[in-house]
């Protein structure tokens, strides 16, 4: 397994060079990662203390990104939030993709009603918009991060389900995977020695796309008060909360807006990028 | 009399990733009107890259590093845009491999077959062009899907494609390998028919040697990048000068007697990253010789054909099939 | 007595498919007698459709038959009878997906005796250059990775994979097809080798007869799901009892009577008499009313009315 992972990243360090766009993007999500990692142990203010400076006081040298409605500093709010998004959007992501795998790769290699049954079952979940899901979900497990997982795993397990299913199906059929058969290996090892590894390219790009779909959940949830709650700020909260003073206070809406954005940008660029290195075309031309 | 197609020290490299391929590495070829040809070769060999050359029909990251080719005239790596589209469109004919993926799966055979006529709806003469080619009950399959012909019919409507415009050659890059065995034989006595009407000129590309033996008058074995050895069916097929036609003829399955052992070609076709030093085949050639490694061979005239082999002469008169002690 | 490594004993093999009001059945094999002695190679040669590989992974044990029984070493066997494990082996066409892309040649070669479970790690991979070293390959290629190898050393790789259990029988499956000329010939070369060193069964299943006559001690020809002849293979060098033998011959021998040549397409196949009669240039009345079956004849079988004038010409 160790030289599979060296593989991957050999790949995707290939894959970094040669493209600039998607390295400009990785730099980018390494960035915030940072930021979003090491920001909360900075001396850069508290974020939950209430009345540290006066309400919607515009950026200063004191407080660099100014205040919100109850006087509390915005930068470490905001930097609070980058950690929060991504990190829930990351563990529901990494949820999601083990489930998928597992039941992708069961249905693929059993065929039969199993693999209709797995098949028909992402599709009824893929067809709910996300939005209703997290009502739902909100409204049974109450608002907060569990709902915000939940929200995200369900909306995101019908994509990984799909590809790794699609994958593995054209696998099953090939050569090495009778051979196997033959050779007496029961299907647990087949999935795990044979198909898994081979699924593991999809379903690495494909994480990608579900981290910025669940980043962008997490920030829809917050914004309609289903997400995290106060005090705790994520990006999501942190738009809702300065949607309301948008003409008087454009500060407090717009770093949050704006490192949201760039932040699903970067992710969807990176996974473009991923999938293009490991799965590029050859390009044929008539001239 | 003015060779309808001549290549002459004809190079080609694809740029790859990896580095450079080098598919052609000098090839000389003269094919004259009315004539056909069969391009044999192996993997690696280069025959499709010169079969596609002719219609300049390579990948976007081929490169002609040195020589010419020309076909109907005109020099194909030189002309503009426009010349070679009225080359491609009226001048030349295709056939490739699998007729499934050169047929539109989601248009009826009728409209694909007017559109290379150049018309916009298939009439009388669509019709009269499927006949053409062996295709009986032809009203239904001008109303059909590709999906719906079997492999042989739908080679044929290829063909009937290729030839709508009466081209001066029609290029087949082995147009029975996908097909089954029975019918090989009828796709390809239809191409033969075909030239003896019309007088076009025929390209065949194959890896049977065997099977261009039967079907064309003159054959090529390409080796290397290179046409090792070029001249009538007969003189390289029954009587090869070039080592590896010999080793070729020795090697393949189909003309053994029962429980008679095959010697094959020890090694693999190589793959060139860039002009080859001496002889491509050296390393595998039985009768190689220390010039071999080092000096590349020139085209030279042995026996009435074209080779390149230091040792042709001497190889002249050695049998195509040798002899060997039945095993038991 | 010898017991036959495989008795196949009036197999059949049919799908349905389609909507449940509409029901098509397909007869992938028709019912089929066939027995392989150890040590013997049986040739089966057929063009698409004719049933051959559906053939082949019937005697694997990898489909079900819906007719008839095929056993292994006298036991049944079948998707819910598996055979023992290691006994059995198959090599197929696709030197590209013939090696999982992700293990090393070594893991691949080793994989069966994996399976087995009963060496150590270190044992595997002795075993493992063992049989690597009876293929041609020397003990370097453990550790590579099969995008590093030619089509020929892939090709050697999946045989040696199959010989690492010693095996009773072995499957090739258009197992030289996607190889040069070249390459094809040193392949066959070593698999009649490693039969006669090993003595295990084999099925060579292939379209191109050339190369199946080759390896054949036996040679057997499908179509449409049916045997059309069997034996020596000695007779399919010019003197096969049947006219689609002959018709397959065309492309290769040189002295091939020509008057056998295949009319029509592979898609008309008769369902009343002989499958063949709609291409056949030698059918006659009886072929229409009456289906042939397979009957001896020399040292063979063959169904065909015409048989014996087939032989003669």
């Amino acid at each position: 397994m160790t030289t599979h992972l060296a593989m991957a990243l050999h790949t995707a360090y290939r894959a970094l060079r040669a493209d600039g766009l998607m390295a400009a993007a990785a730099g980018l999500l390494v960035l915030l990662l940072l930021v979003g990692i090491i920001g909360p142990w900075l001396p850069l203010g508290d974020p939950t203390a209430i009345g540290a400076g006066p309400r919607l006081a515009p950026p200063s040298l004191e407080f660099p990104l100014g205040t919100d409605e109850l006087g509390r500093s915005s930068l470490p709010r905001v930097i609070g939030g980058i950690y929060v998004t991504f990190v829930l959007a990351a563990v529901a992501v990494l949820l999601t993709a083990f489930l998928g795998v597992m039941i992708g790769l069961t249905a693929a290699y059993f065929g039969g009603r199993v693999d209709m049954g797995v098949a028909r079952f992402a599709d009824i979940l893929y067809a709910f918009p996300a939005i209703i899901l997290g009502l739902m979900l909100a409204s049974i497990v109450g608002p907060g991060n569990v709902a915000i997982i939940s929200v995200i795993v369900a909306a995101t397990l019908p994509l990984f389900i799909r590809v790794v299913r699609s994958v593995a199906l054209s696998l099953a059929l090939q050569e090495f995977v009778i051979a196997a058969e033959v050779a007496g290996a029961s299907p647990l090892r087949i999935m795990l020695v044979h198909l898994l590894p081979n699924v593991a390219g999809a379903v690495i790009v494909h994480l990608t796309y579900a981290l910025s779909i669940g980043m962008l959940i997490e920030s829809a949830l917050s914004f309609l008060g289903l997400g995290t709650q106060p005090p705790y700020p994520s990006l999501g909260s942190l738009l809702q909360l300065g949607a309301a003073y948008l003409t008087i206070a454009p500060w407090l809406v717009f770093p949050p807006g704006i490192i949201l954005s760039l932040a699903i940008l970067s992710v969807n660029l990176l996974g473009d990028g991923l999938r293009d290195a490991i799965d590029p075309l050859k390009g044929k031309s008539l001239t | 009399m003015s060779m309808l197609v001549e290549a002459a020290d004809l190079t080609i490299e694809y740029v790859t990733p990896r580095g450079r391929v080098r598919a052609l590495d000098g090839a000389d070829i003269a094919l004259p009107t009315g004539a056909s040809l069969g391009l044999v070769g192996e993997s690696g060999s280069g025959k499709s890259t010169l079969g596609m050359a002719m219609g300049k029909l390579l990948p976007g990251n081929a490169h002609r590093v040195a020589g010419n080719l020309h076909v109907d005239g005109q020099s194909v790596f030189e002309i503009d845009d426009d010349a070679l589209t009225k080359l491609r469109r009226h001048r030349l004919g295709f056939v490739f491999q699998n007729p499934m993926s050169a047929l539109n799966p989601t248009a009826r055979i009728g409209l694909q077959v007017a559109h290379a006529m150049g018309k916009k709806r298939p009439d009388e003469q669509a019709s009269a062009l499927l006949r053409h080619v062996g295709l009986a009950d032809e009203g239904r399959i001008l109303t059909a899907y590709p999906h719906q012909l079997s492999g042989g019919m739908a080679q044929r409507v290829v063909v009937a494609m290729a030839i709508a415009r009466g081209p001066a050659i029609l290029i087949a890059d082995e147009p029975t390998a996908s097909l089954d065995a029975s019918i090989r034989g009828q796709i390809l006595d239809l191409l033969t028919s075909l030239k003896d009407e019309t007088g076009m000129a025929l390209v065949l590309l194959s890896h049977e040697l065997a099977v261009v033996a039967r079907h064309c008058d003159m054959i090529g074995v390409m080796y290397g990048g290179r046409v090792v050895e070029y001249g009538t069916s007969k003189q390289v097929f029954a009587d090869p000068v070039h080592p590896y036609t010999q080793a070729l003829l020795r090697a393949a399955p189909g003309r053994e007697r029962p429980g008679e052992r095959l010697s094959p070609i020890p090694g693999a076709p190589p793959v060139l990253t860039g002009p080859s030093a001496g002889c491509s085949f050296a390393p595998r050639c039985p009768a190689k010789i220390d010039l071999c490694r080092h000096v590349r061979p020139l085209p030279r005239s042995v026996a009435g054909r074209l080779t390149l082999c230091h040792r042709a002469e001497e190889t002249v008169d050695q049998p195509a099939v040798q002899e060997k002690v039945c095993e038991p | 007595m010898n017991v036959p490594v495989i008795d196949a004993r009036y197999v059949a093999v049919s799908y349905t498919s389609g909507p449940f009001w509409d029901q098509q059945i397909t007869h992938a094999v028709r019912e089929t007698t066939l027995e392989i002695a150890a040590g013997e190679t049986i040739g089966l040669v057929g063009e698409s459709g004719s049933g051959k590989t559906t053939l082949g992974r019937l005697f694997l044990g990898l489909v079900s038959a819906s007719a008839g029984a095929v056993l292994f070493d006298r036991q049944l066997i079948g998707p819910r009878h598996r055979p023992p494990a290691g006994k059995l082996s198959v090599v197929l066409q696709n030197p590209e997906w013939a090696l999982n892309p992700r293990l090393t040649v070594g893991s691949s070669v080793c994989e069966p005796l994996s399976v087995l479970g009963a060496m150590s790690k270190a044992e595997r991979y002795a075993e493992a250059r063992r049989v690597l070293d009876l293929v041609g390959l020397d003990a370097s290629f453990v550790g590579r990775y099969p995008h590093e190898l030619s089509g020929g050393q892939r090709q050697r790789v999946a045989i040696a994979r199959a010989l690492i259990t010693e095996p009773r029988f072995i499957v090739f499956d258009e197992a030289v097809s996607a190889l040069d000329v070249s390459v094809q010939t040193q392949v066959l070369n070593l698999i009649k080798d490693l039969q006669h060193q090993h003595g295990f069964g084999a099925l060579f299943i292939s379209h191109d007869l050339a190369a199946t006559r080759y390896v054949a001690h036996r040679m057997a020809v499908m179509y449409a799901g049916a045997l059309m002849e069997i034996g020596p293979v000695e007779l399919f060098y010019g003197k096969a009892q049947h006219p689609y033998s002959r018709a397959l011959s065309i492309s290769i021998d040189e002295e091939a009577n020509a008057s056998f040549a295949l009319q029509g397409s592979s898609t008309e196949v008769a369902t009343d008499g002989c499958p063949l009669r709609l291409r056949c240039p030698w059918s006659i009345e009886r072929c229409h009313q009456e289906k042939p079956e397979l009957r001896d004849l020399g040292p063979g079988q063959t169904a065909c009315h015409r048989a014996e004038e087939v032989g003669r010409a």
